[in-house]
């Protein structure tokens, strides 16, 4: 039998030859002066391992809803941290930093760490899904998710809910009211958002991973869905997260030591 | 001429029911809650305001405004959106002053979403629809290059407005709106948005075969693909004309049928 010769087709994954600086070599936190003005700090940032030229300039981009403030580190060969890092002219809202370097003759950007969240105190390391954020301006809210367009879903938590930190790592029937909720809120802003190019840095890759773990990735709506189905979708994620984490067993345990704790007193 | 008011709880309450009655027919004059003192609260702003003012259009009533509000980027932290209490004072002021002009920024009856009128930073995103809000944050940042993303009549939202104000991405970029002014405005039109700027790409095919070309170009478009753009250039080093270079031809096609 004559084997028919098919002409190979080839292509690059990488047209733009575009380096990605993952996470770990790029990381910053948040502070306050003592006039009470935000700034940040680097804690990270190292370019060594992706062999960039030298000459090509290194910029941070902070960006609070529709603002957006840029800061100059010199070039990749001569890095000098800004002075001046206060983001007192952003708006008071979730802040995303992006770190470029770019050759300045063409404009094209050599490598990039995109959609950096400045770590808080309590998140030592792991990359959460749902990130908590301990807020002062709840007032009469004990929790609520932030969402800004195509970005990642915030849990806000109110800081003068007494121990709302330890509440909502530890107290089950804490986490069986608000994780349910929280995460119905957070699918429907996921299902929502642009996929844009599904770069595994990406918080809807984190959703993604998420999903096919429940097994629930395959029959995710398509995002101008009929809200019926994406309701009937979130209803059987919701329901097979919280048989995973055994939500409700945890919450009915805990309250029955509560009130056999308060029976005995 | 008045004082400048911010409503308070009651005031924006009373304000929602306002909006009901009046969609439902019924007489509720905003007389009825703007002369009370039980409903509203004073503000740090000096200069007094016309309440007779008549608007050709939001870009006009956020022109005014920039100029009266003179007080308001010292006082942004209370009464702009990092306030984001349902009663606070940013959502006091703000509905205060849809209240004011209540009747000019509704045709017959008022649309049944009340974040148009009720300023509400707490509700996430639904804040950027605020009738007199946005037109005012858009001029304070903008100026003259905010008049395409602010709809011609004083009732209507518009696409233009949907389709930009809602991604961040776009609206925090200098050259993305630059260009965007260069690509939609209207110069016959006092630089408004022009008609099918926000027409939705269509995938339909045409009898001859040939893909519909219906909502090339246009602004949901732009959206698209600058995002993309932005992943591989500096696009804030780049000016409207070599961003519009690199867009790609559906969007310089804009440009050749604007002159």
């Amino acid at each position: 039998m004559n084997r028919i010769k098919i002409k190979s087709l080839s292509h690059t994954t990488n047209p733009t030859k575009l380096k990605t600086i993952h996470k770990k070599y790029f990381s910053v936190n948040l502070k306050e002066s003592v006039e009470n003005l935000t700034f940040f700090n680097i804690k990270k940032l190292e370019l060594d391992s992706l062999d960039l030229p030298p000459d090509a300039s290194v910029y941070i981009y902070v960006t609070a809803g529709q603002s957006e403030v840029k800061f100059a580190l010199g070039t990749v060969g001569n890095r000098a941290d800004p002075k001046d890092r206060f983001l007192d002219s952003l708006p008071k809202s979730t802040i995303w930093f992006r770190l470029l370097v770019v050759d300045d003759k063409t404009s094209k950007i050599l490598a990039s760490a995109e959609k950096i969240r400045p770590k808080a105190v309590h998140e030592k390391g792991r990359e959460p899904l749902l990130p908590v954020y301990v807020s002062e301006k709840l007032k009469n809210r004990i929790w609520k998710v932030h969402l800004v367009p195509d970005q990642q879903p915030i849990l806000h938590l109110n800081k003068f809910f007494p121990e709302i930190f330890h509440q909502i790592q530890h107290g089950k029937v804490f986490q069986a009211l608000i994780l349910q909720e929280a995460m119905r809120i957070s699918l429907e802003h996921f299902i929502r958002s642009d996929r844009g190019d599904n770069n595994p840095d990406t918080w809807l890759y984190k959703w993604d991973l998420f999903l096919k773990d429940l097994q629930m990735y395959k029959t995710t709506p398509v995002f101008d869905a009929d809200s019926l189905i994406i309701d009937r979708w979130i209803d059987r994620v919701i329901e097979a997260f919280s048989k995973r984490a055994n939500l409700f067993d945890n919450a009915v345990e805990e309250n029955n030591r509560l009130y056999e704790r308060v029976g005995n007193t | 001429m008045a004082k400048i008011r911010a409503l308070n709880k009651t005031g924006i309450k009373l304000f929602h029911k306002l909006i009901d009655a009046r969609r439902d027919g019924k007489d509720f004059p905003v007389s009825d809650i703007l002369p009370h003192a039980q409903y509203y609260e004073v503000t740090p702003f000096r200069t007094e305001i016309d309440l007779e003012l008549k608007f050709e259009d939001r870009y006009e009533l956020a022109a005014y405004l920039a100029g009266v509000l003179e007080e308001y980027d010292d006082n942004k932290n209370q009464y702009g959106l990092a306030n984001r209490d349902a009663y606070g004072k940013s959502a006091g002021l703000w509905s205060w002053l849809a209240l004011v002009y209540f009747n000019q920024l509704i045709d017959n009856k008022p649309n049944e979403r009340h974040e148009y009128y009720v300023f509400v930073p707490h509700l996430g995103l639904r804040y950027y629809r605020h009738s007199v809000f946005t037109p005012f944050e858009l001029y304070k940042r903008w100026k003259e290059d905010s008049r395409m993303f602010i709809s011609k009549k004083n009732h209507i939202w518009g696409q233009v407005s949907e389709s930009a104000l809602s991604r961040d991405f776009l609206m925090s970029s200098a050259p993305a709106v630059r260009l965007m002014n260069m690509l939609y405005s209207d110069p016959n039109n006092d630089g408004a948005a022009k008609s099918g700027a926000s027409s939705k790409p269509s995938k339909a095919i045409l009898k001859s075969g040939k893909p519909s070309g219906a909502g090339y170009g246009s602004v949901e478009r732009f959206a698209i693909v600058f995002k993309r753009l932005r992943l591989t250039y500096h696009v804030q080093s780049l000016t409207p004309e070599s961003l519009l270079e690199l867009m790609g031809d559906e969007f310089k096609k804009k440009l050749i049928d604007k002159s």
